[in-house]
């Protein structure tokens, strides 16, 4: 062995730089350190961005080839490295959004929900969204993917199709675990990045993508009503039936909720049984944060620069910008319909709170209040609309899982 | 119990007439109509769902 064979054997990582392939790497490594930079000097939800940043710099780093059999050996990917361990047991299998809900089940006070339950048709109307962006979808993919464009008119290419439009519209209930959960059940393995990390992305970037809507589509005299407000906790009876009797319902109703439901109310029945103080503080905290940072590295671990640098990444997230847009503006249009019939007027900016990014919505949705009148509060009513987002998310992800699945013949 | 009805109907059409044999365009618009409708319905079943349970909370602490 010459000595140049040598150094190309030593550095292959090197050498792989300095091929295309590797030109698509720096590319990854640029949009890795964005994310990074958002996380770390923006500050946007830095314990999802940095994760899924990192996780993208990992993902994208050469191959390490064997030097005894000349084929790629486990890395941080292939089919023994640590991410894809973590991807086959966390997210193909659902683990992770399901322990992510029991979590976010576990934070959340639905006390205010209980005490003004008219504001959870707010979860429902911006879920139009989902729906809107569906249909734009369906006309979109089979123009704009080159592979889906190329398939023979049928069934297969219909299938892949709905399958396709109906999980980027559910990016735009701001639901990474439902969005990753849809597709999922619908096999999009080849889509898997673009979809999650348009779904968490977007999640984090509620503050920049809400309020320019709520600006265009309310005036300064409806973002400064006020709302009023008895600070008094629902009874603790309502508050442990509620969680039972929401799983039992939806499960009954909309079966393949189910899994998603019932984990987000198993950890809502921790927080309010009263006795299980510990499991409570657990799932809020230790639960939320490990299984944050592993879903973070791993939903990363997926934007393989082969994966990712490809037309249907900027469609789905052209797409999901578009989803979070409709799903904001069928809130705040909602409220403000809703308002048409009443005499005590709603802010209608509370109805943007209607998706599931929670707490981010609703205190974005409070800050803005808090920005045209220092006075105004509507923190609690924007946190009744955003838990019935959670809700109103989840079930439209089981019912369009159910729908597609009859329109395909699933 | 309206969410149900929707689904189930939509079921019985599925099975009558074949969704899967319709136009992409119909199966797309389909999916919304049930899909928007059935959010809701099934959202005003909690509605009624937290009203009940309001109730009967108010009414053990009382």
């Amino acid at each position: 062995m010459d000595i140049s064979t040598l150094l190309k054997s030593l550095f292959t990582g090197v050498v792989y730089m300095g091929t295309p392939e590797g030109l698509k790497t720096l590319i990854m490594f640029i949009v890795s350190g964005a994310l990074i930079y958002l996380a770390i000097r923006k500050d946007y939800e830095p314990a999802l961005l940095l994760p899924i940043g990192f996780g993208a710099i990992l993902a994208n780093l050469p191959p390490v080839i064997d030097s005894i059999t000349g084929n790629p050996a486990a890395s941080v990917l292939g089919s023994e490295g640590f991410l894809t361990v973590l991807f086959n047991s966390g997210i193909k299998t659902e683990l992770f959004p399901i322990l992510i809900f029991i979590a976010v089940g576990a934070m959340i006070d639905f006390s205010p929900l209980m005490k003004d339950p008219t504001m959870i048709f707010f979860g429902a109307a911006a879920q139009f969204g989902i729906f809107a962006t569906f249909l734009v979808a369906m006309f979109l993919i089979p123009v704009v993917i080159p592979n889906i464009a190329a398939m023979a008119a049928g069934p297969e290419k219909d299938s892949i199709i709905l399958r396709l439009a109906s999980a980027i519209g559910i990016i735009g209930a701001a639901d990474g675990p439902t969005t990753l959960y849809v597709a999922n059940y619908f096999k999009l393995t080849d889509y898997m990045a673009p979809l999650s990390v348009a779904a968490y992305s977007y999640m984090s970037l509620v503050p920049v993508i809400q309020p320019p809507v709520i600006r265009a589509l309310t005036t300064k005299k409806e973002r400064c009503i006020h709302m009023t407000y008895t600070e008094q906790r629902a009874p603790r009876l309502a508050l442990i039936l509620f969680p039972i009797v929401v799983t039992i319902l939806a499960g009954i109703i909309v079966p393949m909720s189910a899994p998603l439901i019932g984990s987000l109310m198993f950890g809502n029945l921790l927080r309010e049984c009263g006795v299980l103080e510990r499991l409570s503080k657990t799932a809020q905290n230790e639960l939320a944060n490990l299984v944050t940072m592993l879903l973070g590295i791993t939903i990363g671990s997926t934007m393989v620069a082969a994966n990712f640098l490809r037309w249907d990444t900027l469609l789905i997230m052209a797409l999901g910008l578009l989803a979070f847009v409709f799903d904001t503006a069928g809130g705040v249009l909602f409220a403000k319909f809703i308002n048409l019939f009443r005499k005590n007027k709603l802010n209608p900016m509370i109805g943007a709170a209607g998706i599931s990014a929670f707490p981010m919505s609703a205190r974005v949705i409070q800050k803005m209040a808090k920005a045209e009148d220092p006075y105004n509060f509507i923190l609690m009513q924007s946190i009744s609309a955003n838990v019935s987002g959670q809700l109103g998310s989840i079930v439209a992800g089981g019912l369009v899982i159910t729908l597609i699945g009859m329109m395909i013949g699933w | 119990m309206s969410a149900w009805l929707l689904t189930a109907t939509a079921t019985t059409a599925a099975s009558v007439s074949g969704l899967t044999s319709l136009p992409l365009v119909d199966r797309g618009l389909l999916t919304t109509l049930f899909g928007l409708l059935g959010t809701f319905m099934v959202l005003l079943l909690f509605f009624f769902a937290i009203k009940l349970m309001q109730h009967a909370g108010e009414k053990k602490e009382n």
